[in-house]
């Protein structure tokens, strides 16, 4: 658990000098004499197409990570949290309402239904944002749900009631506590969600501004660097990637072993 | 259950009706659209059902550069002398085209600026004004004073309308032609969808089987093996499915040289890759899903029991999880079928598989209505088949379902 | 596992059916990045289309194959006759070309029948046709004495355009357009137009059966039926085409001299949306050429041949010019860019804008990175160098940096060092990397004086729908010459917003003027010198700013022959044969 916040706390210093300008300076700047450059002396992990910086991209590709990350997954907690609480709390017209508007964006395949989205909101961080967010809240909203209805018959809610305590304050202090650490489980799973999903719609021509550093346009044009034997930028986005999705998805097991001895996986 | 693919194709065709995607008929009509060519396409894609080219006729006259821009605001037909020049208008309802042009004849819009209006055709100047505006909707008709400009008329279809045509259409399954290509969408679903199919289903089916063997191997195993594979599981799954593909085929294809590059003859050794590169990107989620299923129904008391008895962990395994592990199988299966119809985005566009998926992305490109209308019915359809199967399956294969049963 | 194990043997069927197909002779296969569209020859408005239809279609003319410049050669036309005004055309058809028809339940006995002139008519009538929506249209729009009036009657509701089509049946076509006999086509034309004969050798003026057409209604865009040297014999519709060598077919003589053609048993065309497995298709020999794209800066050496191991492969690298030429465009009605009718001071300080960025533009990059190097030829004038009119064509202000003179203009216009200039939206055609590349590289280098540029990827069409509605300030735009001639380029800038083509919006007297007095002269020294006159016009205002002119570029392989990059023709494969050295 331990060692896996501190690879995240590495990220995200990272990200913070980057944003200030720390670290990687000027990830974007093009180098037309110095195209495809292999690592060495000039460029630590060479250059990509344009002649930009890769180690100064990968740097500050953890920033756009972060956020993409971030944003998007706390969109979808908060609107599936908000909606499954809600659903199981009342119950009735509103959670057949909820549980329909969640079957029907499970009907559609998330990706198509990103890529549908970013197509609507056009090219930017905030569309990449929405996209992902209201594509993928579903997940949570069930489980949030079935949590919820299974704590509202419990002993310590039903004595609050009894104690005539107000909804909202039953829901702000007696639910909320005990769903925190499940929906600190689910954020990190959107977590990594969208920044995995960042790479395809990347790929695929849409989400982030041309010109973004993210590692989802680094990998996104891999094919074509891998086609002439350029692998440096693909090795250092999916490097970096792969260590911040993997720490993220440690700590969520971390969180879930202290939820749910039995059903962690071990390690 | 089934609002839910007519809820569907409402939003798509909501989502088309706001102009967010454009107008598709600006888009369809191409680079070298007339306004005559912009109207005879929203007659095919049916925004109107009459169009007629060059009914009013507009000549300006006057000494110097001079602009005039031809719109439509509030039920009136506006010209307007560029930029922010004085604006004329005239009231377009329950009036005639001939009205219309008789009101606006000779108006002087500024100093030494004469406007002139008349109807083409003694047929056109019977037809109510509004018709124009029809016509010129989203069609900017800039002028000036050397050729003047032909105003079209239309007659449009209301989106209610529109809507209940197209859903009553759906219904009979009769999916018109594509915006884009222009091609009958009806019979290109089915062929797509079995392309599609033949990549997933093998592949889902051997992702499913080594995810439960590897499973079930962690859970025999405990210990040392566990770990491992639950490392493994936790690093494959850090890897995004692009790296996956690209790498793999840069190997497998740049390299070795052992598979095609691409959907060619005989399909099914153009298939393998994709397939194996699907196995590798898919099968750690599935594994850490099944890992803990599995351990869950070690945990239950019968399986407890059995081991107490002296049953050795294989014979467990064999015996007493594996036939009820069947239900979650068979529950992951059913939810995944019609996603697999509709296959893999990725694979299908990198190794140029002519599958559904690549369709519905083309059609999410192009804005192509139809399209996503004829794709997504047909999914709905069959994800609520899925649903109703899985429903139906429970009892079968789950024997203590039976037993109540 | 058995529902598993029984939905794979489900499938199983549909694999070894297409298994069991086996090919007579291997097809030599090409792969497209575009959607293959269909047949349809009046909806023929992509290269995907073009290309497929280029097979099985056959118009009056076409391009001389092999030979530089413009040279047309007859095909469905024996010979033609004109009057001396040029506005009479009798053209007699060749009495041995067949309709092939490979459907089942064939349209005719043997599945085939003559060529009649009444095919040409009704063809054409079709591309005309109000009610359809055809995309080819303007190659006979303004032309032909009667045709404009027929699409006019065809657009005016189901009634009018039955009408209309059972009238010129009967009377064997229209006005202008009427076949005099089987074999004898008559067209009379509203002006003298020196390209009448190109336009006769593009996609749009083909000849087909009408039978065709009434028997496979809106599939007749799956099922072609064309007089050409192949015929479709498998079709997965977008996506993959496979053309047969039509039995008994009439032949053509080699124009390099080898047997009649055509020589190559089957030819396939494949979509393959993404550059890197086409480039892997090529390196493992399943396709037959190869465009470098945009992306791989390291498979052609200085633009000359091809990389390591390709070139000891004995891989070839064609180039061709063709006559295009890419241009940065303003829409001249913008306020920012642009000219404001009565505003004369505003108007020569945003010329004076245009000028500084003709300055700033990075054209060494460009050619580099976004055209491989030997790609395109930096554009000294706007017209293509193949052009007769473009010879001594005078030098506009651009082609060459000096980022000096565009501050000082830049300056000069109100903004010194870009301050004061709002951000320019570039829109750019699509998603794809090029355009990627295009945009990040115009931004770095106006960046270079203090303009800055927000690029702006448009996915799908809706790039050329924002630029009819005016909303792009600042946009590349190819524009290809259908036929070589420069009234083709010149008349987009002409005639204010009224045509459909005028992508800049520009509107401008003087020009409109001298292009009136162009388009009157016949080909000429007078009419270069009028040319000239009008390119001075554009350099000085400057509506858009000429980049390059692209060039076809094209890796080959060893084992194909005959094939020669066409800057004007759509890959006709009736040309090419395999060479005896196998793969």
């Amino acid at each position: 658990m331990k060692r896996w916040l501190l690879v995240l706390g590495i990220y995200a210093a990272v990200a913070v000098c980057a944003a200030f300008g720390v670290l990687g300076a000027d990830p974007m700047r093009q180098d037309g004499a110095r195209l495809l450059e292999p690592p060495g002396a000039h460029a630590l992990l060479g250059t990509d197409h344009l002649g930009r910086d890769v180690f100064a991209q990968t740097l500050h590709g953890a920033r756009v990570a972060l956020l993409v990350g971030g944003f998007a997954a706390g969109l979808a907690v908060a609107l599936g949290a908000g909606l499954g609480v809600l659903a199981g709390w009342r119950r009735g017209w509103f959670d057949a309402l909820a549980g329909w508007l969640a079957g029907a964006v499970a009907a559609v395949p998330s990706v198509l239904l990103i890529l549908g989205l970013a197509q609507i909101l056009g090219r930017g961080f905030a569309a990449v944002y929405l996209a992902v967010g209201l594509a993928s809240w579903v997940q949570c909203f069930r489980i949030v749900r079935a949590e919820t209805l299974r704590l509202a018959d419990r002993e310590f809610v039903l004595a609050a009631r009894a104690a005539g305590a107000s909804d909202r304050r039953i829901l702000l202090h007696h639910l909320l506590p005990n769903l925190a650490p499940l929906l600190l489980v689910q954020f990190a799973l959107h977590f990594v969600f969208a920044v995995k999903v960042e790479v395809v719609v990347s790929f695929l021509g849409l989400g982030l501004p041309l010109g973004a550093p993210s590692w989802g346009a680094m990998i996104g044009h891999a094919p074509d660097d891998l086609a002439q034997h350029v692998w440096w930028p693909l090795a250092a986005a999916t490097l970096a990637m792969a260590g911040l999705v993997l720490a993220v998805h440690r700590l969520a097991d971390g969180l879930r072993e202290r939820l749910d001895p039995a059903e962690a996986p071990a390690a | 259950m089934a609002s839910l693919a007519v809820g569907v194709s409402l939003v798509l065709f909501l989502v088309f009706e706001s102009r967010i995607l454009g107008d598709p008929a600006l888009r369809t009509a191409g680079r070298r659209a007339s306004p005559e060519r912009i109207g005879a396409e929203r007659l095919r894609l049916g925004q109107v059902s009459e169009f007629e080219t060059g009914v009013l006729r507009v000549e300006a006259d006057c000494d110097r550069e001079l602009q005039i821009q031809v719109a439509v605001a509030a039920g009136s037909l506006v010209l307007q002398l560029l930029p922010d020049g004085p604006q004329t208008g005239a009231p377009l309802e329950g009036r005639s085209v001939a009205e219309v042009a008789a009101a606006l004849d000779g108006r002087v819009l500024a100093p030494g600026v004469v406007l002139r209006v008349r109807p083409d055709s003694l047929a056109a100047g019977a037809r109510p004004a509004a018709g124009i505006g029809t016509a010129l909707a989203g069609t900017p008709a800039v002028f000036d004073d050397r050729g003047g400009v032909r105003l079209g008329w239309a007659r449009a279809v209301p989106a209610p309308r529109r809507f209940l045509l197209r859903a009553s259409r759906l219904l009979r399954f009769d999916f018109g032609e594509s915006w884009d290509s222009r091609r009958p969408i009806g019979p290109e679903l089915l062929p797509r969808a079995l392309r599609s199919l033949a990549l997933g289903l093998p592949a889902f089916t051997l992702t499913t089987v080594l995810a439960l063997g590897l499973a079930l191997l962690a859970a025999g195993a405990r210990g040392r093996t566990d770990r491992t594979l639950a490392w493994l599981s936790a690093a494959g799954m850090a890897i995004s499915v692009l790296v996956w593909i690209v790498v793999l085929r840069a190997l497998f294809v740049g390299e070795l040289k052992w598979f095609p590059a691409a959907w060619d003859r005989p399909y099914a050794a153009a298939l393998v890759l994709p397939a194996l590169i699907w196995v590798a990107a898919a099968v750690w989620p599935e594994l850490r899903y099944y890992r803990t299923v599995v351990l869950e129904e070690m945990g239950r008391e019968y399986v407890q029991a059995a081991r107490a008895r002296g049953l050795g962990t294989g014979a467990v395994l064999r015996r007493h999880v594996l036939p009820n592990v069947r239900v979650p199988v068979l529950a992951q299966s059913l939810a995944i079928l019609p996603f697999l119809a509709l296959g893999s985005l990725l694979l299908e566009r990198v190794f140029a598989i002519p599958g559904l998926g690549g369709f519905a992305v083309d059609a999410v490109f192009h804005g192509d209505e139809p399209v996503l209308q004829a794709v997504s019915w047909c999914f709905a359809l069959l994800y609520l088949a899925s649903q109703w199967l899985a429903d139906l399956g429970y009892p079968l294969a789950d024997p203590r379902m039976r037993k109540l049963a | 596992m058995k529902t598993a194990a029984a939905l794979v043997l489900a499938c199983a069927p549909a694999l070894s059916a297409a298994a069991a197909v086996q090919q007579p002779a291997a097809p030599v296969r090409f792969a497209m990045g575009t959607e293959l569209g269909g047949f349809d020859p009046a909806f023929a408005n992509s290269m995907g289309h073009q290309v497929l239809q280029r097979q099985i279609y056959e118009g009056l003319y076409e391009y001389a194959y092999g030979q530089p410049g413009f040279a047309l050669q007859p095909l469905l036309a024996a010979s033609s006759e004109t009057s001396d005004d040029g506005l009479l055309w009798v053209f007699t058809l060749r009495a041995d070309a067949r309709f092939h028809d490979p459907w089942d339940e064939p349209l005719w006995p043997g599945r085939e029948r003559a060529v009649r002139a009444m095919d040409v008519v009704e063809s054409w009538l079709r591309q005309a046709d109000g009610g359809l929506a055809t995309e080819g249209f303007w190659a006979l729009e303004d032309l032909v004495v009667g045709l404009d009036e027929f699409r006019a009657q065809t657009a005016r509701g189901a009634d009018a355009r039955a009408e209309a089509w059972s009238a010129a049946r009967a009377a064997g076509g229209i006005a202008g357009l009427r076949a005099l006999d089987e074999r004898v086509l008559l067209v009379r034309l509203i002006r003298n137009e020196p390209d009448f004969l190109h336009r006769l050798a593009s996609s749009y003026t083909v000849v087909y059966p009408a039978e065709a057409v009434a028997r496979s209604g809106a599939d007749f865009v799956n099922e072609p039926v064309g007089s050409g040297a192949y015929s479709l014999a498998e079709w997965t519709p977008g996506e993959d085409a496979t053309f047969r060598r039509v039995p008994g077919w009439r032949g053509q003589p080699d124009p390099f001299g080898g047997g009649p053609l055509p020589h190559l048993d089957a030819v396939r065309f494949t979509r393959v949306p993404a550059g890197s497995t086409r480039l892997l298709m090529f390196d493992r020999g399943d396709i037959a050429t190869l465009n470098p794209s945009v992306a791989w800066d390291r498979l052609v050496v200085d633009g000359r041949e091809p990389a390591e191991p390709w070139r000891s492969r004995g891989v070839k690298l064609e180039m061709v010019d063709t006559p295009l030429v890419t241009m940065l465009a303003f829409q001249m009605r913008d306020p920012v860019v642009g000219n404001v009718p009565g505003d004369e001071p505003g108007n020569a300080r945003r010329r004076l804008l245009r000028a500084a960025i003709a300055r700033a533009l990075p054209y060494g990059r460009w050619l580099k990175e976004v055209r491989n190097s030997h790609e395109g030829r930096l554009a000294t004038s706007f017209l293509p160098p193949e052009l007769a009119e473009a010879e001594n064509a005078p030098a506009g202000p651009f082609a060459s940096e000096d980022l000096a003179e565009a501050r000082r203009l830049l300056a000069a216009a109100g903004y010194p060092d870009g301050k004061g200039l709002p951000a320019l939206r570039l829109d750019l055609s699509g998603p794809g990397e090029a355009n990627r590349r295009i945009g990040l590289i115009l931004q770095d280098g106006l960046a270079r004086v203090g303009i800055r540029v927000e690029p702006e990827l448009n996915a799908g069409g809706k790039y050329f729908e924002r630029i009819r509605e005016g909303k792009v300030l600042l946009f590349p735009y190819i524009w290809t010459l259908d036929w070589p001639d420069p009234a083709n380029l010149l008349a987009v800038f002409a005639g204010g917003a009224a045509n459909g083509t005028n992508f800049t919006g520009f509107s401008d007297r003087e020009y409109d003027r001298l292009f009136a007095a162009f388009r009157a002269l016949p080909k000429g020294a007078e009419r270069s010198a009028a040319a000239h006159a009008l390119l001075v016009r554009l350099h000085q205002e400057l509506p858009a700013i000429p980049l390059d002119h692209l060039r076809g570029f094209k890796l080959v392989q060893p084992w194909l022959g005959g094939y020669v990059p066409s800057s004007v023709d759509m890959l006709p494969a009736k040309y090419l044969y395999r060479l005896e050295t196998s793969r």
